[in-house]
Formats: C-alpha cells, structure tokens, sequence
C-alpha cells in the first residue's frame, strides 16, 4: 500500500531539537535529585545559599547538602552550617581557627576578616558535604527577580515541549510512516472515517510522559524552595584606637 | 527499519548520559573544591570584587591619642567610616576590639553618636584629627564608661545596632566624645587606658 507523504513529517532537526530539550529535563532531574535525595535518605539538610560570602567556591544559588553535625572532630578548613550569634539565621562559613578553648572562628572565603564572634559546638548545625550548582535560582528569582523567574519558566516548559519530538515515535525520523502511523491519532475536530489521510492525524499524547516532565520542572524549582536559606554573610570592618593618659597632677 | 529504532534510541540515550556526566562532574568536583579541609585558607588571597568593605577617614590610624587628661576635661573626634560593595542589607556596629581597658578606663565616659557631616583626616605623620565641624548628630549608641564599653561592646552580636545601609558609598560619621569624671580622684594620676581598638563591622 502507497502513503503520501505524512502531514506529521518527521525531521532530524526536529528530532535533535528534542533531545536537547531532553537533555535540558534531564540535567533539572539531576540536580533536583542531589539536592533533594540526600536530604530525604540520610535526613541531611539543604541549604539555599542566597549570599555570596563563600565565593568563588561557593556562589549565590548553589545548594549546600550538610550532613547533621554530632560532635566529631573538625578541622580549620572545614565548611560548617551554623546559627548565627546575631540572631541572623542559618550562615555557611568556613572555619579559619580553632581556638584552645574548642570554639571556632569562621570566616567567608570572600571576607577579608574573620567572624567577630567565635561559634561554639551546639551552634553548629552541619557540615558541608555536597554542593549543587544552581539549584537555588529558581527560588531566589521567585522572590528577588520575577522577570528573570518568568524567563526560566518559558524556556523549561520550552524544554518539556521540544522533548515529545525525541520521545514520541510519531516524530522518530527513522521510523516508516507505516510504524509511526501507529503513534498518531486522528486530529481533534477531524471526521471520525475507517482511516483518515495523515493529514488529519496528529501524534499521540501520553498524558503520563507530559506529567512527568511537568513534574520534573516543578521539583526543580521546589528543591530550592523547600531548601533552608543560608546566608554566607558578608562582613568587613574597619578600626582605629584611641590612648588616654592622665595628667600626673589634678587641679 | 531496525537500524533506525537503534538511532533514536542511542540519541535518547546520549542525551540522559550526558545530562549524568555532566551534573555528576559539576556536583564531585564542586563539592571536592568547596569542602575539602584546607588548613591554610587560599580564599585569604582571594578578595572578592563583589564582597563588602567598609573604610574609615582614619585609615586603621589613631584617632585619639590623649595625654594630660584632667577630670571633668572632654575630648572629642568625629570619623567617617564608608560602606561599600555588594548591594546587601548590611549592618554596620561598632565594638570594642581590645579586651584590656586600662586603669584610666573606668573615670572615662564614652559617648558615641552616629550623624552626617564631619569627618577625620589624616596626617602624614601617621595620625590625624577628627573634624566635628559641620557635624549634625543623630542617635547615641553608646553612653557610659569606657570600661564598660570595652568589657560589654565585645563583638559584633553584642553591639548595638545602627546603622543599615545597601546603598553604595553610604557614609555615616561616628562621634566619639571622652569626659574624664569631675569626681576622679588621684588615684588616676598617670594611669593609661587603651590603645583601644574601636572596630566597625559590616555584615550582611
């Protein structure tokens, strides 16, 4: 039997296309599930950091993991999660010194001072273990950027449908247009007839695949939402001293 | 035609093992950069363009070096201190950076008061004179001895807030008055308080 050519042509392009947008939800699984999977199997705690104290090795955006601090031994070096002396919330620092008395001084890798205040061992809530690029800037832009939020919201739900011409045989360009004519159904609106021409078909949708991308990108946005914030709060500071003597006689 | 599933498929496939590779590399190496113990801190070297400063007319100077001080004498200096950087909420306080007072200490009075205008200039001898001209002061920040000052203003969570500025180049004009108490006996004759450190700190 002779087909004319399909209404649906299938290009490689076409094809190509969608698996960039494939890519793209997949790279967002990805990074969803780092920052989320350690959080829900070990009950390790994420962490948004939404300042950029801990630059370059730690921008703003980027998602610590922080496994739960119970008292082991830490060293200068050592990224730590803890609660802010200054009542300011959770801060990500590293630690510069241990003092003799087994407190801390923290510092940001950007600061060029350390932290006024030493961190005692019950304020630190966790240690640094993993770091997700990215993550977070969803969220952050859900609250400080909504023009950059609404850019990323077209381009991932661009991705989610660019992906179905990769995942959907209708649009495999080495099928025969007998096999993908079996992922097509007829066009709504069309006349419902014993077999209508291709033009009046269009390619199946799997309600469940479409979910499930949908579902990929909402995660996505909520791994960073549903992460705690943490500043990696600047500080700087600046000094000069005074020197009082008496006279050696009173009036 | 079985070569083709196998093309789409293998396409498919690249593009899962490819997002893998990359997130995977992304995470391992950032992960290994960020949290691996480093007792000497390279980020020391590192000063961020985007991070906090915050400078005073002073310089790291003195500001008060006061000799013959007699009771009920007062001195004062006026120092402007500048923030600037990064556009984040900062909260500038100012503390004590010496834990040792001196004798003296105890029959001085400290008050502090933030406002506009006035400032500290610098000399070329390494010190500098504090300028109130033209001061117009706003809250007091601090009032009472300078003892108490250098034993309660220890760091920046047990100083009083101030001063919050995001704005760029944000100057605020610290003014420092000392009165000796009218009440010291002789017992002060001679004796010394400082060099006290008086430490801005920004954070944000």
């Amino acid at each position: 039997m002779l087909l004319r050519p399909a209404r649906v042509s299938a290009s490689e392009p076409r094809f190509y296309a969608g698996a960039l947008g494939l890519f793209v939800l997949f790279t967002a699984a990805w990074l969803a599930a780092w920052a989320m999977i350690p959080a829900a199997v070990l009950g390790w705690q994420a962490l948004v950091i939404t300042s950029g104290s801990m630059q370059p090795t730690i921008e703003r955006g980027d998602v610590v993991v922080a496994a739960p601090y119970r008292g082991e031994e830490i060293g200068g070096g050592t990224v730590i999660v803890f609660e802010d002396p200054g009542g300011l919330g959770l801060v990500t620092h590293r630690i510069h010194v241990v003092l003799d008395d087994g407190r801390f001084l923290t510092k940001g890798d950007a600061n060029a001072r350390t932290d006024s205040t030493p961190i005692e061992r019950e304020h630190i809530r966790g240690v640094g273990r993993i770091l997700v690029p990215l993550i977070g800037l969803p969220s952050q832009w859900l609250r400080t950027e909504p023009l950059m939020f609404v850019l990323f919201a077209v381009s991932m739900a661009l991705a989610v449908y660019m992906a179905r011409w990769a995942t959907n045989d209708a649009f495999d360009p080495w099928l025969d247009d007998v096999e993908r004519l079996r992922h097509l159904r007829p066009r709504r609106g069309s006349r419902r007839g014993a077999r209508p021409p291709l033009r009046h078909l269009a390619p199946q949708r799997s309600a469940l695949t479409v979910l499930l991308r949908v579902g990929i990108v909402v995660v996505l946005i909520l791994a960073g939402a549903a992460s705690a914030p943490s500043r990696a709060a600047f500080t700087a500071s600046t000094t000069s001293n005074g020197t009082f003597t008496a006279d050696a006689l009173f009036p | 035609m079985p070569s083709g599933i196998q093309r789409s498929t293998i396409i498919r496939l690249a593009a899962f093992g490819a997002a893998t590779l990359l997130i995977s590399l992304l995470v391992l190496t950032g992960s290994r950069a960020a949290f691996t113990a480093q007792t000497n801190n390279p980020a020391n070297t590192f000063q961020a363009a985007s991070g906090v400063t915050l400078t005073d007319g002073a310089n790291g100077t003195t500001m008060f070096l006061v000799t013959g001080l007699t009771p009920s004498e007062t001195v004062e200096n006026c120092i402007d201190v500048t923030f600037s950087g990064e556009s984040v909420n900062a909260d500038i306080r100012l503390f004590s950076g010496t834990s040792l007072a001196g004798t003296l200490a105890d029959a001085l009075n400290l008050e502090v008061k933030i406002g506009d205008g006035g400032g500290f200039v610098a000399t070329e001898l390494g010190g500098g004179e504090g300028d109130c001209t033209g001061f117009v002061p706003g809250a007091t920040i601090y009032s009472g001895t300078l003892a108490d000052f250098v034993a309660t203003q220890t760091d920046w969570s047990a100083a009083a807030a101030g001063w919050n500025t995001s704005v760029q180049g944000n100057v605020q004009t610290y003014q420092f008055r000392v009165t000796m108490d009218p009440a010291a006996d002789n017992s002060y004759t001679l004796t010394t308080a400082g060099p006290i450190e008086f430490v801005w700190e920004a954070r944000g």
